[in-house]
């Protein structure tokens, strides 16, 4: 039999109805009715496997399962589901942490960088990964495939450590004491093939068959790593600050139920430890085992302990976590958006290039394009003079190397200088958060491509000269469909390289409302 | 010191017992009640993966110690493993040749901060 009630809790702003005990204690059916009637309600589900994830790590580690005997531990997992659902989707998708911690280190670029042959990127980020998924499965390389490019990447130590076997996380602290591994552990390099077939992203069946360009990065700075002793005092001000106070007040939380609540409290111990008990002797335990077991209990702690006015004992243990996440998420936020700056050299070989008709080069058919080097610096930052945002800038030069003594052509192609501010937008009359993205690129092409494009706005370009684009985008996201509507100005001195719908000069604009009327 | 059920030891009057706390997973992220119902926290270090602290138990039979610790993680994306294991341990410093006592609390990545609450009984 379900049961009718409806809890009603107070979590900051966020006003929470459920029952956990909807769908019986046998099972951890959503709370769908709720749920359905406002985005910010969430299931007993969502509590429910946050349980059962924490009972599969705690499993093997010693007295870790005693958390369960805690009810600091069901309104905590209540918390974070509530947290997690009331932040904009957008947000929610990018991050695991219920702080809306912003964990994702933004700034990696696992796919060719913006000198390569293939690539799509205009600027290249600040750093690249730490830590590569281990090629692809036993630990030594990264592999991305996009269109006929497959790429593979790798930083040195983290290699070596996987071919060792020893744990990331063990060399990460031990690194370091070490200078090479230290500077080591900041440089990646990656490579990229033509395959001539296209593959998906996570493919790890792609044969290379032509090699097509090496990219060789290392971070002259880069401290957005969590685990950078960097923000060491940053996390030792966190722990003894608000989650201490988080201690301090879970502590208070279940004292207060002992004091005031003795026979509930007695009752849902001796349960609870029963139910674990019972789960514990269970022969090839499921995970629909341990989630009967977590639906029980949780049900049980709402019908002894968090029903009615004993909700207020737990109000000070909630506004610890609330704090907490909220100290939380600004230390992060922090991190992410530091300053990084990178270099970049990257090789590309035209030796299979054949190149095209020239309108300033004379050369007999069969001649062969030069290999090209770029030199990349690379800098980005966030919050730059308290403006919420990310800035990335990028000075490049790419030479012709290896020229044939047919051609005769200076070393420089092109010197280029690029940049891009991403704003976020607070939302408006209702609206979720957008983005508007300002770039700029100017390049002065001194020699005429020979063999590999320039690309400059997705145009293929081969005049020399200098070229100036700037360009702002504003993409509104509307309702939680999904749809966006995109706004975009780009202005250029050559009206070739302007895709907007309508030009006025060397400015474009273009608007797109379609998709708005499409899904309603 | 002796170990009883459910995070619960038994203790000698006056008996010192560090806790040292460690995790897999750095940064460590872990808070105490403080001060501990019943003590006070001493020398206390920390280390980006590391934390040790001592407290000295009551004088008197029947009292107790009670504090929680409440663990965190600051996992990013991409690492290897999403759990942040802390293995705490205590030790008797009155009693050296008392067997230590080990006890742990994992994070996964998203769902913290996770508490366990520890108890010492003076008998």
């Amino acid at each position: 039999m379900q049961r009718s009630k409806i809890i009603t809790l107070l979590f900051g702003a966020t006003i929470i109805s459920r029952s956990f005990c909807q769908g019986g204690t046998g099972g951890a059916a959503p709370v769908s009715d709720v749920a359905a009637s406002n985005p910010s309600q969430t299931d007993n589900s969502g509590i429910v496997a946050n349980l059962v994830t924490i009972y599969k790590a705690n499993e093997s580690v010693p007295g870790g399962l005693e958390i369960f005997q805690h009810p600091g531990t069901y309104i905590t997992q209540i918390r974070n589901v509530a947290a997690k659902a009331a932040q904009p989707a957008a947000t929610t998708e990018n991050n695991a942490s219920v702080a809306g911690a912003v964990q994702n280190r933004t700034d990696q670029q696992t796919t060719a960088p913006a000198g390569a042959p293939s690539s799509t990127s205009t600027t290249s980020t600040g750093s690249t990964p730490s830590l590569l998924s281990f090629a692809v499965e036993s630990g030594a390389l990264t592999q991305s495939v996009k269109g006929t490019t497959t790429t593979v990447q790798a930083t040195v130590p983290n290699v070596i450590k996987a071919v060792n076997g020893t744990r990331f996380m063990s060399f990460y602290r031990d690194e370091p004491s070490n200078f090479l591994a230290h500077t080591l552990s900041t440089t990646s390099i990656s490579a990229s093939f033509n395959t001539g077939s296209s593959g998906s992203s996570t493919s790890t069946s792609s044969s290379p068959s032509t090699f097509s360009s090496a990219t060789v990065h290392v971070d002259l700075r880069n401290h957005r790593d969590p685990r950078d002793r960097k923000w060491l005092d940053q996390w030792s001000s966190l722990s003894n600050t608000q989650l201490t106070a988080v201690a301090n007040d879970v502590l208070g939380y279940e004292q207060s139920l002992q004091q005031q609540m003795p026979s509930q409290y007695g009752q849902w111990a001796s349960d609870t430890q029963s139910t674990l008990a019972k789960l514990a002797a269970t022969k090839l335990m499921s995970d629909a085992d341990i989630q009967n077991a977590m639906s029980s209990v949780l049900c049980n702690f709402e019908k002894l302990l968090y029903s009615g006015s004993s909700q207020n004992f737990a109000n000070d243990y909630n506004k610890a976590l609330q704090v907490y996440a909220a100290a939380d998420a600004a230390v992060l936020d922090k991190i992410s958006t530091s300053f990084v700056s990178s270099f970049e050299y990257t090789f590309v070989n035209q030796a299979s290039v054949a190149l095209p008709k020239s309108t300033t080069q004379t050369y007999s058919i069969g001649t062969i394009a030069p290999d090209l080097s770029t030199f990349n610096f690379i800098f980005a930052g966030g919050n730059l003079l308290g403006i919420k945002g990310t800035l990335t800038a990028n000075a490049s030069a790419t030479l012709f190397t290896a020229a044939s003594s047919q051609l005769h052509v200076a070393p420089v192609r092109d010197y280029k200088i690029s940049g891009e501010l991403d704003l976020p937008i607070p939302p408006i009359a209702g609206s979720k958060k957008s983005t508007i993205d300002i770039s700029g690129l100017f390049q002065d092409l001194i020699q005429e491509p020979l063999g590999q494009a320039v690309m400059v706005n997705g145009v293929s370009v081969s005049t020399r000269g200098n070229i100036w684009l700037g360009q702002g985008k504003w993409s509104i996201p509307m309702g939680s469909s999904g749809v966006t509507i995109p706004f975009s100005v780009t202005g250029s001195n050559r009206t070739d390289l302007i895709k907007e719908t309508e030009i006025r000069g060397t400015f474009g604009i273009s608007y797109n409302l379609d998709s708005l009327f499409a899904k309603q | 010191m002796k170990a009883l059920l459910h995070n619960t030891f038994q203790v000698g009057a006056g008996e010192v017992i560090q806790l040292a706390t460690k995790v897999d997973n750095p940064p460590l992220l872990a808070g105490y009640t403080t001060p501990p119902h019943g003590s006070k926290w001493a020398k206390v270090k920390k280390t980006n993966a590391t934390d040790t602290r001592e407290f000295t138990c009551p004088g008197t039979t029947g009292q107790q110690v009670t504090f929680a610790v409440s663990c965190a993680e600051a996992i990013p994306t991409g690492a290897p493993s999403k759990v942040a294991v802390y293995s705490l341990s205590f030790s008797s410093l009155t009693n050296p040749k008392d067997s230590p006592v080990n006890s742990g609390i994992a994070v996964p990545q998203g769902l913290g901060p996770i508490s366990q609450t520890y108890t010492f009984i003076v008998q």
